[in-house]
């Protein structure tokens, strides 16, 4: 770009136009989010997986159908988006209205998993990388127009802002002059209103989940053009931009959340204008710029859950039916004690069988697998412990886990530590982590958690793990992260099935560990303060401590687990496994199988690394057919479905928050009563 | 005789409503108080400010002569003070008696991540011990192993104040523990709080619409309406004194010359007459402050 008018006044200006384009888009699903967040109470983290099926739509419509601009706008804007919502709405959220918001949270989540690996296989669409998502103008990425001489905008540009001042007029003129625009701000003034108030609430939330969707749609065909290819991870990283400009209003005000985005799109251009040229004469600006300006919306995000006490009463302020709580969602009959010990029973031959025959008669495919699946298990019960012991969604573990990764990495390879010794002090540094960040957040619990340890995992992805002394920097993209694997007095871990053993034994004792933590005093004040947290602290119960405590624990196994992730694989391989959007889908599947106990977490782990080969690879229906009839040609089924799956069975979370393992072992002869009160008039 | 708790100047503001005006009020060791008023004049927060659950706008809290104005709520409790819920606060998923066993050990302190690890957690044969004697007390034997779903209203709350004993309390703060009971299990939730003050000896203060339970179960009582304290002295003179039977009570008389039931009526008529007056009274008390400044 032109430096040659070099007044700082024209470079202010010129970065804010330049920062104005994404900004709008950041505007555009922010007031989407803001708007469901007040008319429904969900936190929709599905929200960029919507703009993503827009997008998606668009390209196949406009790239592989051929068809002309209008035609795929018309289809992927104007009819799929507002669909999307509208089902969205009346199959799932319309039902779990008196759900817990934290509930819905989990809900969005499973759907932010399913929706993009559902739409993709419904449509057999394939995200080809080299074919760059096309704007709805021609030439829109070549064709500049020049304002003041100070910046050229790009016809794409000009189409973000115009589309994006069309959208907030339109929005304006529902709310002032058509009567259900009227009562949906009134929903907005008053959120629980909604729901205590019948039918007219029901068409209010409709229209605002299928006004909001537009809203997701428009944004996600804007801004495809700036990415190389589609995928759905990146829809998911603008939403966390969007959050973040929503969260400037408290996530309750439309204007505030509109000029949240425009502003995190001028803050970050200005930053991108002036950081480097200070940065020539100080090499430590340089650093700054590389490291600050990506991580400006997690940051604001961050600091905003930790610096505005009033954010989590933001949405009931001056609302005086906020203090009425949905009933606790009342929970499955008691796991049948018999039912229970003979499926532990048959849980131990399986697992013992299977152990022996993978390492008898494994090849090294199996072998492998099955390790990925023992080390994700370990990983997978830091969820149990910060989520079904402690009921706080924590969206972070992926970041938890690289540290320790991480740390394994730099100690064995840059120091020349003992792999095992690093591989402990990275669950400490995770531990040491996971305490700190609970500092700010500690006293906050609910949704709060979720984003800002989504937050924290996003500012991890885009400072932290580029660091030279955290993901090896510069170096080890020349040199990858190799991490070797280490003796064991008289086992060599190099070998595969030493390894797996070594691995069985890790996982056995760290579940031993999660058992007796929550029998003890800890467990116990996680479990008081996950049921009622004033209630824990009518008795003394400490919340922030507790949940400090939690938190570190939950790191330290995630770090542990990571740490050996890296050691099984030889490699750290972040982008592979540790990411905000892949740690999504650990979540998920825990919460779906089973967070409250052990097992839920191993069979979640199994169907993370086993579900794929055996299920949907046809392996299964090999050995059952025993070679005599050639596999159907069904098979192998795409992998998608097992996001697919999984997501839309974290949907059941807020019926049965204990999974559906735990759920499958109860029995239905003592059935919920859902909408009765924990406690009930019912006499026993 | 010491005061257990002293409260001085309690003010409380929600977006504009001033829910407590200028409270001051004290209680002795070992003293039954109630505190009475109408809905919405701000007992619950009261409660709240004096435990701790809400920041005060301003005023101190003492427990046995010490500041705790500072301090969160779960220090408070530490400190000897325990409570229950208007709207009930159990930990689902669990059993009746560990509810007790946490309570205990909470009051031991003697829990350590450590020992967690090593399976020393494990409640001691001395706390349970000590949680069935709780139990016995108020007559949940049989429910220990209940979890606490499975309990009506009444079970539910015995299980409220059965854990806030074993915190050992010096001063129990009950609100409402009437809701929601009829009239047989309010009696019996009465007899059992009785019986159990007597033998343990701490102070209570009683929030409670029940005016017989009230009248039968305190020596001393408060009436807040609108935030502010009206009345203060022996129970029997304050539900008797004119200004609170305007204010508050209505037309209410003493028990014995008019029917129970009648009495009772009266009372939430007046309650809810007090409510929706309160719209222009706190209009009036905002449009004062902002002539004073
Ligand atoms: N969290 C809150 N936010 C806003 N207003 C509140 C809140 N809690 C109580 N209030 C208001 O304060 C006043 C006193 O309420 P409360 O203490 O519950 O009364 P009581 O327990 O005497 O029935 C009421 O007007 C109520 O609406
Ligand atoms: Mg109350």
């Amino acid at each position: 770009m032109a430096t040659d008018s070099s007044s700082v006044g024209a470079d202010f200006l010129r970065a804010v136009l330049q920062g104005a384009p994404p900004g709008a888009v950041y505007a555009l699903v922010a007031l989407g989010f803001v708007l469901t967040y007040q008319t429904s109470g969900v936190f929709n983290l599905a929200f960029g997986a919507q703009a993503y099926v827009s997008a998606a739509m668009y390209f196949k419509a406009r790239l592989i159908w051929g068809w002309p601009t209008v035609w795929a706008v018309l289809l992927s804007v104007v009819v799929l988006a507002p669909l999307v919502g509208l089902a969205l709405e009346l199959l799932i959220f319309k039902h779990l209205r008196s759900a817990s918001a934290v509930s819905k949270l989990v809900v969005a989540i499973g759907l932010a998993v399913a929706l993009p690996n559902l739409f993709d296989i419904i449509t057999s669409f394939k995200p080809a990388s080299g074919v760059t998502p096309v704007g709805v103008v021609p030439g829109g990425a070549d064709v500049f127009y020049s304002v003041f001489g100070l910046y050229r905008f790009s016809r794409n540009e000009l189409v973000d802002m115009g589309v994006a001042l069309v959208a907030v007029i339109g929005l304006g003129a529902v709310f002032r002059f058509s009567p259900i625009g009227l009562r949906m701000r009134a929903v907005v003034e008053s959120a629980r209103m909604t729901e205590l108030n019948g039918i007219a609430a029901s068409r209010v939330a409709a229209f605002s989940w299928a006004l909001s969707s537009l809203f997701a749609g428009v944004a996600g065909v804007l801004i495809a053009p700036r990415f190389n290819t589609l995928g759905s991870s990146d829809f998911f990283s603008l939403m966390v931009v969007a959050i973040a400009a929503a969260a400037v209003g408290s996530l309750a005000s439309l204007p505030l959340a509109l000029a949240g985005g425009l502003g995190l799109g001028i803050v970050i251009a200005e930053l991108n204008t002036f950081l480097p040229r200070w940065g020539t004469d100080s090499a430590w600006v340089r650093t700054v710029q590389d490291n600050l300006t990506p991580s400006v919306p997690f940051l604001v995000l961050f600091a905003v859950l930790a610096l505005v006490p009033g954010i989590r009463r933001a949405q009931g302020a001056g609302d005086p039916l906020s203090g009425v709580e949905p009933p606790p969602t009342a929970r499955a009959g008691r796991p049948d004690p018999r039912r229970a010990m003979a499926m532990r029973l048959l849980g131990a031959a399986v697992v013992a069988g299977g152990g022996a025959v993978v390492l008898t008669r494994g090849d090294q495919l199996w072998v492998y697998q099955v390790t990925q699946a023992v080390v994700i298990a370990i990983i997978f019960l830091s969820v149990t412990v910060i989520t079904g012991t402690g009921g706080q969604i924590s969206l972070c573990q992926g970041a938890f886990a690289a540290i320790g990764a991480c740390t394994v990495y730099q100690l064995a390879v840059r120091y020349d530590m003992s792999v095992l010794v690093a591989m402990l002090l990275g669950g400490l540094v995770a531990a040491a982590v996971g305490a700190f960040l609970s500092l700010p957040v500690r006293r906050l619990g609910g949704i709060w958690t979720a984003i800002a340890t989504l937050a924290f995992a996003y500012f991890f992805d885009a400072v932290m793990i580029k660091l030279s002394w955290v993901g090896g920097g510069a170096a080890s993209l020349l040199r990858g992260t190799a991490v070797p694997r280490p003796r064991l007095g008289p086992w060599d871990l190099s070998h595969e099935n030493t390894f797996l053993v070594f691995a069985a034994v890790v996982l056995a004792v760290v579940a031993a560990a999660v058992v007796a933590l929550r029998s003890g005093t800890f467990g116990r004040s996680l479990i008081a303060l996950r049921g009622s947290e004033v209630g824990a602290q009518s008795i003394g119960i400490s919340a922030a401590r507790t949940r400090l405590t939690a938190f570190a624990v939950s790191a330290f196994i995630a770090g542990l687990g990571g740490g050996l992730l890296a050691i099984s694989q030889r490699d750290v391989n972040y982008g592979a496994n540790f990411t905000p959007f892949a740690a999504l889908f650990w979540t998920v599947l825990v919460v779906a199988l089973g967070s409250r106990s052990v097992p839920g977490a191993l069979i979640a782990a199994a169907a993370f690394a086993l579900f794929e080969p055996l299920v949907l690879g046809g392996a299964v229906v090999g050995w059952l057919t025993r070679e005599r009839h050639p596999l159907p040609s069904l098979f192998p089924i795409d992998g998608k479905w097992l996001f697919i799956l999984f997501g839309l069975a974290a949907i059941q979370f807020a019926r049965h928050p204990e999974g559906l393992v735990e759920y499958g072992l109860s029995g239905r002869s003592r059935p919920a009563r859902p909408g009765q009160p924990a406690i009930g008039g019912n006499r026993s | 005789m010491k005061d257990v708790l002293r409260a001085a100047g309690i003010t409380k503001r929600f977006a504009g409503i001033l829910a407590l005006d200028d409270v001051s009020l004290r209680i002795g060791e070992g003293e039954r108080v109630g505190l009475i008023g109408p809905n919405g004049a701000g007992k619950t927060t009261l409660f709240n400010c004096l435990l701790g659950v809400l920041a005060a706008d301003g005023g101190t809290v003492e427990v046995a002569g010490r500041d705790v104005s500072r301090l969160r709520a779960h220090r408070r409790a530490r400190l000897g003070l325990g409570r229950t819920f208007q709207r009930i606060e159990l930990f689902p998923e669990t059993s009746v008696r560990d509810h007790l066993l946490i309570a205990e050990r909470v009051r031991r302190g003697t829990g350590r991540l450590w020992k967690d690890l090593l399976g020393l957690g494990r409640p001691t044969a001395e706390e349970t011990r000590r949680c069935d004697e709780v139990l016995e007390l108020l007559g949940l034997v049989e429910l220990a192993d209940a979890p606490v779903e499975r309990l009506s209203l009444g079970q539910g709350r015995l299980v409220e104040v059965g854990r806030a004993l074993m915190t050992r309390p010096a001063m129990l703060l009950l609100d409402e523990p009437s809701s929601g009971l009829d009239r047989a299990e309010t009696a019996a939730l009465a007899t059992t709080l009785r019986e159990v003050q007597r033998e343990q000896g701490f102070a209570i203060l009683l929030v409670e619409h029940d005016v017989e339970l009230v009248t039968g179960f305190t020596t001393r009582s408060y009436v807040l309406d609108f935030g502010r304290l009206i009345a203060e002295g022996p129970t029997g003179e304050v539900m008797a004194s004119d200004s609170v039977r305007a204010a508050y009570l209505g037309t209410y008389a003493p028990p014995g010359t008019t029917g129970r039931d009648g009495a009772q009526a009266e009372t939430v008529t007046a309650a809810t007459a007090s409510v929706a007056g309160r719209a222009a009274t706190t209009g009036t008390a905002t449009t004062t402050e902002e002539e004073t400044r």
